[in-house]
């Protein structure tokens, strides 16, 4: 297993994938600022085996793993002869169109294990805003709210399934103000992350603390949430499959379910 | 080359008018999963393999800059 010290070292990895010619299957999908900051954590490696390149990233909790192949009979291939060190749960995404069902048929009779699904929703056409959006409470994050952030997003989310960001992308999201909180006397009682590229709005989370969903927070929220994407044409977001009361809520605000699934699959620490 | 090229984008990425933007990527009609389906995509309909180190989303950014990558991989 060697570390990854680059994003060059990646782009070599595709690459040699690709230099069989045979064809190519990912579930890593670059995202520059958020791989840099795991490169520099020195969290990522990768290995070989025959037309797969399986790229692991390790923290404390678990470990996330990808792969880079020619086709779904070389990965399976190769997966049999992939030896994890476990001594963390193992944690893979599948994420695409239908065709990814045979890839998480491979990865199931592999010792992994259903551990949940999402699916994308999305929105087409610009967002109406209420004119009176910005209430009492209402802000843009400011640095001084990123541990807080951090510790609700913590305490809330599954690291498994919703990819808790790291500290410096929370920083990053604030910097450019893309985190939007409700507070009260300096509490924050939620809030909204998104990401904002051209005319693509991105929702990455959504949260208002469970002891407070009865003030309409949430709504407030997105109301300030549609106006600042609202020279937007398609906005975006996953959701938990198990997640019926989000799902109707969203499609309330005008979501659909796309066919892009993303399967959490989870193959649990070797216990000594 | 650039009819077959926006048929692809177009079915892609129905929602968008590919003809209004100079840069797909910082214009956010595709992002790097939609660039991993386009490179797939071109590989079939022109029967190549674009190489791994042109894996990049700044030749996918404009019809303009696929066709150059095309000719590139020898398709006319």
């Amino acid at each position: 297993m060697n570390r990854l010290t680059s994003l060059q070292d990646i782009q070599n990895l595709i690459y040699k994938v690709r230099e069989y010619r045979k064809g190519f299957i990912t579930n890593f999908f670059l995202e520059t600022f958020k791989h840099s900051v795991w490169i520099e954590k020195k969290e990522m490696y990768h290995t070989q085996i025959g037309e797969t390149i399986f790229i692991l990233r390790k923290t404390p909790q678990f470990t996330s793993l990808f792969y880079i192949s020619t086709g779904a009979d070389s990965l399976k291939e190769s997966l049999s002869g992939l030896n994890i060190n476990q001594d963390t749960d193992c944690v893979i995404d599948i994420v695409g169109n239908e065709s990814i069902f045979n890839i998480k048929s491979i990865f199931l009779s592999s010792g992994f294990e259903e551990y949940t699904s999402l699916h994308r929703m999305n929105r087409i056409g610009a967002l109406d805003f209420p004119s009176e959006f910005l209430v009492p409470g209402l802000s843009e994050a400011c640095l001084e709210d990123c541990g807080q952030i951090a510790g609700l997003l913590n305490t809330y989310f599954d690291y498994y399934s919703e990819q808790i960001p790291s500290i410096e992308e929370l920083e990053k999201w604030i910097e450019s103000n893309q985190i939007l909180v409700y507070k009260e006397q300096d509490n924050i009682l939620g809030f909204i992350i998104y990401e904002l590229f051209g005319v693509t709005l991105y929702l990455r989370y959504w949260f208002v603390d469970p002891s407070h969903r009865d003030k309409k927070i949430g709504s407030l929220l997105f109301n300030y949430f549609k106006y600042k994407g609202r020279e937007t044409k398609r906005q975006l977001f996953w959701v938990l499959d198990s997640n019926e009361n989000a799902i109707k809520r969203y499609k309330h605000y005008g979501f659909n379910s796309e066919k892009m699934f993303n399967y959490v699959l989870l193959k649990k620490r070797y216990v000594k | 080359m650039r009819e077959k090229i926006i048929s692809i984008l177009n079915e892609l990425r129905p929602e968008f008018d590919f003809s209004m933007s100079n840069n797909f990527i910082a214009d956010g009609m595709l992002d790097s999963f939609d660039v991993i389906n386009l490179v797939n995509e071109l590989d079939t309909t022109f029967g190549i393999s674009i190489d791994g180190m042109d894996v990049l989303p700044e030749n996918f950014s404009s019809v303009e800059n696929i066709i150059a990558l095309l000719k590139k991989n020898g398709i006319e």
